[in-house]
């Protein structure tokens, strides 16, 4: 099986924080069915960042997602837009967090 | 209508709702009167500046008595409000030295360009962060970027200001460093602004059309956003045992760690959003 595809996340910038970024790093990441992120190195990513992020990942077929080295307030705000997620009719992918 | 702003003491964010008041009659008139005034934080002056900029575009006269002692003046023209209102403002007292920001404001009262929407928060952000104490940067950086964008999406304001403060004294058990972020504009106010997704809210006080709004999932563009920036917010200012407070239109509501608590400022437009983040109590 190929390894999945890693993309370092403060390449694109250290304070990720805006839907508008949210939206522009979405386009610009790689479309691949499996993806891996990797905030090490991201002092900021907000919530909508994050929103935007995932809702445009998910556009680009991207089903799974997996965040790594992601502080504990980033890993909080994940779990709630899981949980919102849940409740929409938005397709998100499958999100899931290492350490 | 007229306005009235007057002020004997202290003009901060605790009494500021008390300091204003509406008069039903044929004027059209917003008098400012800081004759008594011996402080004043950033809060008071976005407050102040959102009223004047609103009176201007209502073609109302408004008057302002600046402080009697001229250090006091000179720490308002400091503080940005003197530059940063309208020309029409007709001012009476002594003349202040021209706006040199105290260097607890590492990010001065400043009005937010509009026209640069998120991306223009976004340079706020880098511009506030390397000026930030390390324990508090996310939070203050998320509460900047998640409040400024909400004014630049959901606000439908033609004036916006901002301003993020450093205190270094504790504050009603609130412990140093502080920072303070203020967020203020002219818009439609937040009942107006979700009414427009969720018909209901139309019908509800502004008290409870800002409730609405801090709930996880609320938002003026369902199917869009997500809803999430207040909450998240709300649960960091909590986490910390900081201060949250919303004011739109007559509204304000402060949350904390106790709970909330509501006032009413009579006749004021706009919203008003300030953040006070402190360093982590028990």
């Amino acid at each position: 099986m190929d390894p999945m595809t890693e993309v370092k996340m403060a390449s694109k910038q250290v304070l990720l924080v805006t839907r508008d970024r949210g939206r522009q790093v979405a386009r610009e990441l790689p479309r691949e069915a499996e993806l891996r992120l990797d905030f090490k190195g991201v002092e900021v990513a907000s919530p909508s960042f994050l929103d935007e992020l995932i809702k445009g990942v998910a556009a680009n077929g991207t089903s799974k997602l997996v965040f790594l080295n992601v502080s504990k307030s980033t890993r909080k705000r994940l779990e709630l837009l899981k949980s919102l997620q849940d409740s929409a009719s938005t397709t998100y992918p499958l999100l899931l967090v290492e350490d | 209508m007229s306005i009235h702003v007057t002020v004997n003491g202290a003009l901060n964010q605790d009494t500021f709702a008390r300091s204003v008041s509406a008069v039903k009659d044929d004027e059209q008139v917003l008098e400012i009167n800081l004759r008594q005034c011996n402080f004043v934080d950033s809060y008071s002056v976005i407050e102040l500046l959102i009223i004047m900029r609103r009176a201007e575009r209502a073609n109302w006269k408004t008057l302002l008595t600046l402080p009697r002692r001229k250090q006091m003046s000179n720490y308002l023209s400091g503080m940005g409000l003197l530059e940063l209102m309208s020309d029409t403002v007709k001012v009476s007292g002594s003349k202040p030295r021209p706006r040199k920001p105290d260097g607890d404001q590492f990010l001065p009262v400043t009005p937010l360009d509009l026209a640069a929407g998120e991306f223009g928060i976004e340079e706020l952000c880098n511009f506030a962060y390397p000026n930030l104490p390390y324990s508090l940067r996310e939070e203050f950086i998320d509460s900047l970027a998640e409040i400024g964008s909400n004014v630049v999406q959901h606000a439908d304001a033609y004036y916006a200001f901002i301003s993020g403060q450093r205190l270094d004294v504790p504050y009603r058990g609130r412990l140093p460093p502080r920072l303070h972020l203020v967020v203020g504009d002219t818009g439609i106010g937040i009942r107006k602004s979700l009414s427009q997704a969720q018909p209901e809210v139309g019908e509800m006080s502004e008290e409870d059309a800002i409730l609405r709004a801090i709930e996880p999932g609320v938002t003026g563009r369902p199917g869009i956003n997500s809803g999430v920036g207040l909450y998240t917010i709300l649960e960091s200012v909590k986490g910390l045992g900081g201060e949250m407070r919303i004011r739109s239109g007559s509204a304000t509501v402060v949350f904390n760690r106790q709970g909330r608590t509501v006032l009413h400022t009579p006749g004021v437009p706009g919203t008003v959003v300030s953040v006070e983040l402190c360093r982590p109590s028990g």
